[in-house]
């Protein structure tokens, strides 16, 4: 499968940030601008990943998607509506607090998520989100069987244990079941393999794509790990020092070996290897990031 | 809530100073001696010496005085209430007529004396231990206090135990802090919100980031734990240390100082006018 | 072995002490008092006791109140420090003393109860006697309220702020201990995000 090509995707960008800055601390001796005029655009159906070195703005900037941080200047667009504006008509007192629907869309889900549960029970928990957006308990009772399902949760045998019984794998994938029950339309995720075995890791790729491609959940994945990037992601945005580095397909960015290794950021080991095989003379093409496909091109190359 | 990252931890405003340089021992027992003094001063001439002495230590600490400031704001309240209370509630001689505009206001000459003196006790009790705190890391002042501790070990004050949970206590606050706002951003992106209702409701709407919290401190202690025993360490027992408190000259002088400027004060309060 | 056992101890004693101190950034305000905050720093000397017994949660109680005097001295913490050393000690040990008879939950309800109603009465004699030692210090020639005023005056104003507070202290603590008494009953084997041993699991 082509990682390259663009899936179920439309025109309109789901997700888009216009000029946004963002300062912290303003006005005081530790003022300091995470973000610099940021402009990104995320498609719907999109599998999008943020890379940059540390303190390079990518936190901040994916706190902004679902309103969780508010930008000092410019806008942040979720299906073109901007999130932070207030709404013209009239609210009563008792939902002045209400969370805005549009909130809803964008799920965040922060490293080492197994952190955020503190509910009786696994189905306890997962029902924390939904009940939040005040749905009747029917409908709270239907997503958080769903999302259990799509976590690959056993729901007779999980459901009424406490979280604090279960394994770190366990209660990682209790932590994005309680996102997922919310029904974003797009899913941030950073580090989403942080801290897990191989296997793990394996598990929750294969779950996240399944998630991309069966519900055409938007993805963006904050990460460190280059080959994550390489197997599944079809834009890749790199940050530096609160600006957009580099924004595009994988491949092409990886392409350009100089300006990623201005960042101390490594490209995928097949592309690595590719390049420095034809260093040595090979003739093959570099512009792959995926395992399967450089080894067929250095197949192709050997003949 | 992001203000959890802006509260400055302590009061410890870092530096070389010749007040930041002297032995937190010496410092702490002539904090105390002052902290008496100033109870026992009733002479506005030893009040006035004692805040010239403070002005000093301040100068000499390189600390900016709006930090001291900061710290005389918690008692603002408290010296509030005790002026009123010493000025309107005290027996004695009258001041003023029982009646002002219908209104009874007993002032006495011992009560407005009396409020006077203890608002300038307060504030000058206040200078004088935010000074400590500011010129002091708390680290420093946990080994002061293990050290002046350790002779009690014999009546089973386990000093050396106390001190060590003391700097790991102090060492997890900022981690804590940090974690509870992470806590804070991932329960309100599921939708949580806090603050809302009655009281009941209110404390209910913080278990999404109390239990965290909570889980969060076990599971340090636990790493802490292997980390602390799988480097050997045995308790009290005959350890040696990488810092040590060293008396130095400088201390030798500071006590010198001090005692000259203490006892010039003490011996005016008694023999002295004003 | 023994000695692990009592650093770890001493450790979690150390972390709850440190919980302690965060908590007190956490102020709800008092229903009808909206000025009066309180803090919740009573719960983790409380759960440190009914988990770890008696002597440690005492030990929680002096750690936090060490670590509030570091950074928030002011006289009025002279008043403040003794009453939250007596009213949250005493909570403690009762507490404490109940739950570890038998480590049932109803017990744990019932000590945490009894250690908050104990506590908020001991608050009577000790504002009694505080309160004006308090005075005679810093308001030398104003009457100290005596006999039946002072009573009125803290059955009023003291005693309703102590209540609420050990109220919602006892709830929470209960609460929060429902939840996370899996992880202390591990024994030492609660790692995450590692493999939880099978008996934990079984609790």
């Amino acid at each position: 499968m082509s990682n390259n090509e663009l899936t179920n995707t439309s025109d309109t960008p789901i997700l888009r940030t216009e000029n946004l800055c963002h300062v912290y601390q303003p006005g005081t001796p530790f003022e300091f601008a995470a973000l610099n005029n940021v402009n990104i655009e995320i498609k719907k159906g999109e599998m999008a990943g943020i890379i940059g070195p540390t303190g390079s703005g990518k936190s901040t900037l994916v706190q902004h998607f679902n309103g969780l941080l508010k930008p000092t200047s410019g806008r942040v667009l979720v299906e073109n509506q901007d999130i932070n504006k207030r709404e013209k008509k009239k609210r009563d007192k008792k939902s002045k607090d209400s969370e805005k629907p549009v909130c809803f869309k964008v799920g965040l889900v922060f490293q080492f998520p197994e952190y955020q549960l503190f509910e009786e029970t696994v189905f306890e928990d997962i029902a924390f989100g939904p009940r939040n957006m005040e749905l009747s308990p029917d409908e709270v009772n239907k997503r958080v069987y769903e999302a259990m399902e799509w976590m690959k949760i056993d729901a007779e045998n999980m459901k009424d244990r406490s979280p604090f019984s279960l394994s770190g794998g366990e209660m990682r994938r209790v932590a994005l079941a309680g996102v997922l029950a919310m029904q974003p339309s797009v899913l941030v995720l950073d580090e989403p393999t942080a801290g897990l075995d191989p296997r793990g890791c394996s598990e929750l790729r294969d779950i996240l794509r399944r998630l991309h491609s069966e519900l055409n959940i938007t993805l963006i994945m904050i990460t460190h790990e280059m080959q994550e990037i390489a197997r599944m992601v079809d834009h890749l945005i790199i940050m530096n020092k609160g600006e957009v580095y580099a924004d595009g397909a994988p491949a092409e960015i990886f392409s350009n070996k100089e300006k990623i290794e201005a960042l101390e950021l490594g490209i995928p080991p097949a592309m690595e290897l590719l390049n420095r095989l034809q260093q040595k003379g090979f003739n093959l093409k570099t512009n792959i990031t995926g395992m399967e496909e450089a080894a067929d091109e250095i197949l192709k190359a050997l003949k | 809530m992001n203000l959890l990252k802006d509260i400055t931890i302590g009061q410890y405003v870092p530096g070389e100073s010749t007040i930041h340089r002297l032995d937190p021992r010496v410092k702490i027992a002539l904090s105390a001696v002052l902290m008496v003094l100033i109870f026992v001063v009733e002479s506005y001439i030893g009040f006035a010496i004692i805040f010239g002495f403070l002005l000093l230590v301040t100068l000499l600490s390189g600390i900016q005085f709006r930090y001291v400031i900061r710290g005389l704001k918690p008692i603002l309240f408290l010296v509030l209430i005790t002026v009123v209370f010493n000025l309107f509630f005290a027996k004695g001689t009258l001041v003023v007529p029982q009646k002002i505009y219908g209104i009874s206001l007993p002032i006495t000459w011992e009560g407005l004396a009396t409020a006077v003196r203890m608002a300038i006790r307060l504030i000058l009790l206040v200078f004088s231990t935010s000074l400590l705190t500011l010129s002091t890391s708390p680290i420093q002042l946990t080994d002061a206090m293990e050290n002046l501790l350790a002779p009690f070990k014999k009546i089973g004050i386990p000093a050396h135990e106390l001190a060590m949970m003391m700097t790991i206590a102090l060492r997890f606050i900022p981690v804590l802090i940090e974690e509870t706002d992470k806590i804070f951003k991932a329960q309100r992106s599921r939708g949580a919100r806090f603050g809302r209702g009655g009281i009941i409701e209110k404390a209910k709407s913080l278990l999404p980031i109390l239990v965290p919290l909570f889980v969060h401190a076990f599971k340090h202690a636990e790493d802490l734990a292997a980390a602390m025993e799988s480097r050997c360490y045995r308790g009290g027992e005959g350890r040696t240390r990488l810092r040590q408190l060293k008396i130095t000259a400088l201390d030798g002088w500071a006590f010198l100082f001090c005692g000259i400027i203490f006892s010039f004060v003490a011996w005016w309060n008694f023999y002295g006018k004003l | 072995m023994k000695e692990d056992n009592n650093l770890k101890k001493l450790i979690q004693i150390a972390l709850l002490a440190s919980v302690g101190a965060v908590l007190m950034l956490f102020q709800l305000p008092y229903p009808g008092a909206g000025w009066y905050k309180l803090d919740l720093s009573d719960i983790p000397a409380l759960i440190g006791g009914c988990a770890l017994g008696p002597w440690a949660g005492l030990a929680v109680v002096l750690l936090k109140n060490i670590l509030f005097a570091l950074f928030r001295f002011s006289p009025e913490e002279l008043v403040g420090i003794p009453m939250n050393l007596i009213a949250n000690g005493i909570m403690v040990v009762i507490a404490a003393l109940i739950y570890q008879k038998t480590k049932t939950r109803i017990n744990a309800a019932l000590g945490i109860s009894t250690g908050v109603i104990v506590s908020a009465l001991s608050m009577i004699p000790a504002n009694y006697f505080i309160l004006p030692l308090f005075m005679k210090i810093f308001m030398p020639n104003v009457p100290v309220p005596g006999g039946e005023t002072l009573l009125y005056m803290i059955l009023f104003f003291t005693l309703p702020f102590n209540a609420v507070k050990g109220l919602i202290t006892g709830i929470l603590t209960f609460v929060i201990y429902k939840r996370i008494a899996i992880i202390l009953r591990a024994e030492g084997e609660f790692e995450l995000p590692a493999k939880q041993s099978e008996q934990a699991s079984k609790a």
